[in-house]
Parts: structure tokens; sequence; C-alpha cells
């Protein structure tokens, strides 16, 4: 080829070139700028478009989101609360399982770690972490009677869920029949653990339960406690 | 030869297969019909309903030659009662049937009968059947206290089954639960068990009442006087019923004496004649008050009776009117 030839070439495309960047350029700023940016944002192109893609979208975002603030946590309670919510959320089953294994082997003594035990309860197949009735109850145990009472409804509502015979709901209710809550929502439990007994004929754990709801009975709701502790500290706060 | 010898292992390859298809099936149906599993295994080709049917009537006509069942005739009954819930075991109507007709000479029997009805997914809608249960637990064993706890359970399990509990069922199982408390006094022991109920909802009746008994109130002022009336004299019983009344009725006016609640302006009560005390009158002319102001003399009623009824334990009270200015007559305000 020769050097006129190549010169010629050069002289040609690059002017192009620069030439259709230029208008490229023009065009699309005139283009957006009819654009109201107080009307176009994330959510109305959002709206715009399928629903698939928009899902997949809504997804990634909420797990940033959630990822942000496990970073941003930092009280173990925090931790703890952020991880399950992260775990709850995502799609992924390896992650899932990694997130809560991880929730009960460094946060085992805070109630928000909670979810985590009950995703590995009496989970049937390969599991990372084995928690079984006398895990969860040893998990439950160590709060307080005022956070005891949700924990040991929730994993009941679990075994019942799951088709779990009455006599291993039975034998998760046990412990309580050691123990002297003090609060009356327990009735609930201990009439439950006496619906059992009947039901498998195990008379002393029949009469032991009707005497531990007959001594809650004494103790105030749980929910007049919380009421009457807002009133006090709205009455401080004024 | 040759050929005859393809056959045979095509026939033994067929069979292998099949039977391992059956019993993939079968589990695949185990898990999509539980019941299936109650079934009996007899090969009939699926026919399990149409022979549970045929014995059905065979049993109709043999009980139709029976005088009673007794005795000497109670094994054959249950047997074929069996058969017939081995083949269909959804039949409520064999369950009910059955464990009645051979409830009085093999009582256990029955109960086992019918807890198996109690126990299958398909039949939890049915109260009868743990009623049943309970039922003929209580008459049978009436004074063994592991019968009578185990027939608390079979009762609870058919009030929660029943969208409207029968009267009888709440009350079988309000007996059976007085009578497994084991006290001397049966009345004492019935008001103990529905004044627990009453405490167990008495904070929460701003969310949703959870008491399995319906009436709670209306029950315990019924048993408070049945027992009044019964056991005038038991002490522990007077001071018990009195305590459940003030808790249980403390916005109402009842008579002490014989625990009926009377009307606004009443001096006796209507029910035993007790002078009882005087309320929601006027305290200048005694006419019954019907709103703020007497209606004949036009006095103020005491604030009591004009207030809503006392604030629950832990909630906040109703905000108070303020007092508006009375309006200044026009001559005064000249002045």
């Amino acid at each position: 080829m020769s050097s006129k030839l190549i010169a010629g070439t050069v002289i040609v495309l690059v002017p192009a070139f620069i030439v259709y960047m230029t208008s490229e350029s023009l065009l699309r700023e005139a283009a957006i700028a009819g654009i109201n940016p107080e009307q176009v944002n994330s959510e109305t192109i959002l709206k715009e478009l399928p629903s698939q893609i928009r899902d997949s979208i809504n997804y990634s975002v909420m797990l940033s989101q959630f990822k942000d603030s496990v970073a941003n946590a930092s009280t173990p309670a925090e931790k703890a609360n952020a991880l399950c919510t992260l775990a709850d959320y995502t799609t992924d089953i390896k992650e899932k399982e990694d997130l809560f294994e991880k929730v009960i082997k460094k946060y085992s003594t805070q109630k928000e770690s909670a979810n985590a035990y009950f995703y590995f309860f009496n989970k049937q197949g390969p599991k990372v972490v084995k928690i079984g009735i006398p895990e969860l109850q040893k998990y439950i145990l160590q709060f307080s009677f005022l956070d005891q009472f949700s924990l040991w409804g929730l994993a009941l509502a679990q075994l019942k869920s799951e088709n779990i015979p009455e006599s291993k709901q039975l034998e998760f209710l046990i412990p309580l029949l050691y123990i002297e809550p003090n609060f009356r929502d327990y009735t609930a439990l201990y009439e439950k653990i006496a619906y059992f007994a009947s039901r498998q004929s195990k008379s002393a754990l029949y009469d032991k339960a009707r005497k531990c709801e007959e001594k809650c009975l004494k103790y105030p709701f749980i929910e007049t406690v919380l009421m009457k502790e807002l009133i006090k500290t709205k009455g401080q706060e004024k | 030869m040759k050929s005859t010898l393809i056959h045979i292992v095509l026939i033994i390859a067929a069979i292998l297969i099949g039977g391992a298809i059956a019993g993939h099936m079968h589990e695949e149906q185990n898990k999509q019909m539980p019941y299936k599993s109650l079934e009996n295994t007899t090969p009939i080709g699926g026919f399990h309903k149409f022979a549970s049917d045929i014995d059905w009537m065979l049993v109709i006509q043999y009980m139709g030659g029976l005088k009673s069942v007794s005795k000497e005739n109670v094994d054959e009954v249950i047997k074929r009662f069996e058969k017939i819930v081995s083949y269909d075991p959804n039949f409520e109507s064999a369950y009910e049937i059955g464990a009645m007709s051979f409830s009085v000479e093999n009582p256990e029997k029955a109960v086992e009968f019918l807890e198996r009805a109690c126990n299958n997914p398909q039949l939890k809608n049915n109260w009868k059947l743990p009623f049943y249960a309970g039922f003929i637990l209580t008459h049978s064993g009436k004074d063994d206290p592991e019968k009578v706890k185990k027939a608390i359970g079979f009762y609870e399990m058919a009030i929660k089954r029943s969208p409207t509990p029968e009267m009888y069922v709440v009350n079988s199982y309000l007996r059976a639960r007085a009578k497994a408390m084991g006290l001397n006094n049966d009345k004492l022991a019935m008001l103990k068990i529905l004044f627990g109920e009453w405490k167990k909802n008495a904070g929460m009746r701003e969310i949703e009442t959870t008491s399995i008994i319906p009436d709670l109130n209306q029950k315990i002022l019924k048993a408070a006087q049945e027992a009044r009336r019964e056991y005038p004299d038991d002490k522990e019983l007077i001071e018990f019923s009195k305590k459940v009344m003030q808790e249980v009725f403390k916005d109402q006016h009842i008579c002490t004496y014989c625990l009926s609640i009377y009307a606004p302006g009443d001096k006796f009560c209507s029910c035993c004649g007790q002078s009882v005390q005087v309320f929601g009158t006027c305290q200048k002319c005694g006419t019954v008050l019907k709103a703020g102001f007497c209606h004949k003399c036009g006095t103020k009623a005491p604030a009591v009776l004009v207030q809503a009824p006392s604030v629950q334990e832990g909630m906040e009270p109703p905000p108070v009117a303020k007092k508006v200015a009375k309006p200044v007559p026009a001559k005064k305000a000249a002045k």
C-alpha cells in the first residue's frame, strides 16, 4: 500500500470518527436535557421494567442493604439480628446455611439468634449444624422468662407444622415443669402440656402441669408488665 | 428352548420392574394420602371402599339378628367392625356406631377403636369421635382418676374441633376437669376451674379471648349460685365465691346472698327477697337515674354512675372532658 493511500485514509477516517463522537454526545445530551430529575428516579425506572428484571434488581438492592447492615452492626445482638435477616432473605441455600451456622457458633447467647436455631431445628437430610430438642431447650432456657415465652411458642408451632408426634412435643415442653415463670401467659403452655399428658395417659405429668398453671395465674400478663413499663418511661420523659 | 429362556428372563425382569414401580408408587401414595397406610393390604385391586360397604351391610344384618351385644358376641362384633375400618379407615359411621355398640362390654377396646379414628388426619374435623371416647372413659371408670384425666384430653380435642361446641361437650369437659382435681366439694372444684379459665383471659380481652369455653361469665355465675345453694355452710366455698364475684363481676351489682344480678333502684333481691344495697338512684328524690341528671328533679348524678366502667389494669385512662365555663347571662354581662 502506498504512503499516499494510508495518509488519505487517516485524513478521512480520523475526522469522521471525531465528528461521529461529537454528534453522538450532542444528541444524547439533547435527549436527556428534557428529563425532569424529580419525576424520573430509580423507582419510576424500575416500574417500567418487566417484573422478572425488577424482582432481580430489587433482590440485589435488598441483599446489599442487608449486607450493609451486617457491616454496620456493632453489638453482638445487632450482629446476630442482621445476619439472621440476611440469611432469611438470601435464596442461596449454601450462603444461608453458612450464615446461620456462623450465628449459632458466634452468637448462641443472643435471643436474636433464634431464627438460626429454628432453621436447623429438626431439619431432615444432610445438616451443617444439628439442632435437636435438647439443644433448642438449652438455648431457650438461658433467657429471661419474658423472652422465653415467645421462643417456646414459636418452637412448638414449628413442631406442630411439621406434624411431629405429640409425644415429642410433650418431651420438648417438659423443662417448663421445672421452672417457675412469673407471667400468666405461660398458662397456655402448661395447658398444652396437660393436654398432651392427658392424651398419652401420663397422669403425674398432667397433675404437675395443672399445678404449674395454677401458680402462673397469680402473676400478671407480659402485655400488662410491658404496658406499665411504657407508661413509666413516658412519665419519666415528661 | 432359547426363546423359552428369553421369555422366562423377560417375565422375571417384568416382575422385578413392576414390583419396584409398585413399591415406589405405594410410597408416593402414602405421602399424598397418609390414611392409605392405615388400609388393609389385601390385594383386591383398589376395591377397598366397595369391600367395606359390603361388610357394613353384612354387619347391619348381623346386628339386626342380635338381642344385644353381650359377652358371648362382643368379640365377633369387634372383629366385624375392625374389618370394615381396615378396608376404609375413613368410615366415620363405622367408628361411631361400632364403638358405641361394644362400649359397654369392652370399653377399653371401644376407646382404642375411637382413638385410632381421632389420630386419622382425614377425620380431624369430626368432634364426635373424641367426645365418644371421652364419654366412654368417664362412664366406664368413674372412680379411676387415670381414666378421667385421659378423658379430659378427648373432650378438649372435641371442643377444639367443633366451631361451635355443644353445651354437653363443654359441660362434660368441665365436669371431668373438676373430677380430676380430686376435691371433696365438686362445686368448688368446678368454680375453681371456671375462675382459672377466666383469669387466663382476663387481661387479654382487648385482643382476643382464647378460652375454649363459651359464655364463661354466665357459667361462673351459675356455678357460684349452684355451689352456694348446695353447700350454704362451706366456709371455703363462700370465701372463694366472694373472691370470684369481686373479680369477675366487679362492674355489676350482685346480691350477696343468692348471687343474682339486681337492677338499679332495687331494694330487695327479686330472686331471694334479701335486702340489697341500692344503687343508681337520685340522692335527692330517690328516682331511678337514666343519665347524668335526674329526669324528675334535675339533680346531677354522682360521677360513678355517669363514668365509663373502671379502667383495666395497665391501660391508659380515657381522656377526661374539660370543664366548660357556664355561659354568663346577658344582664350580668352588661353589669
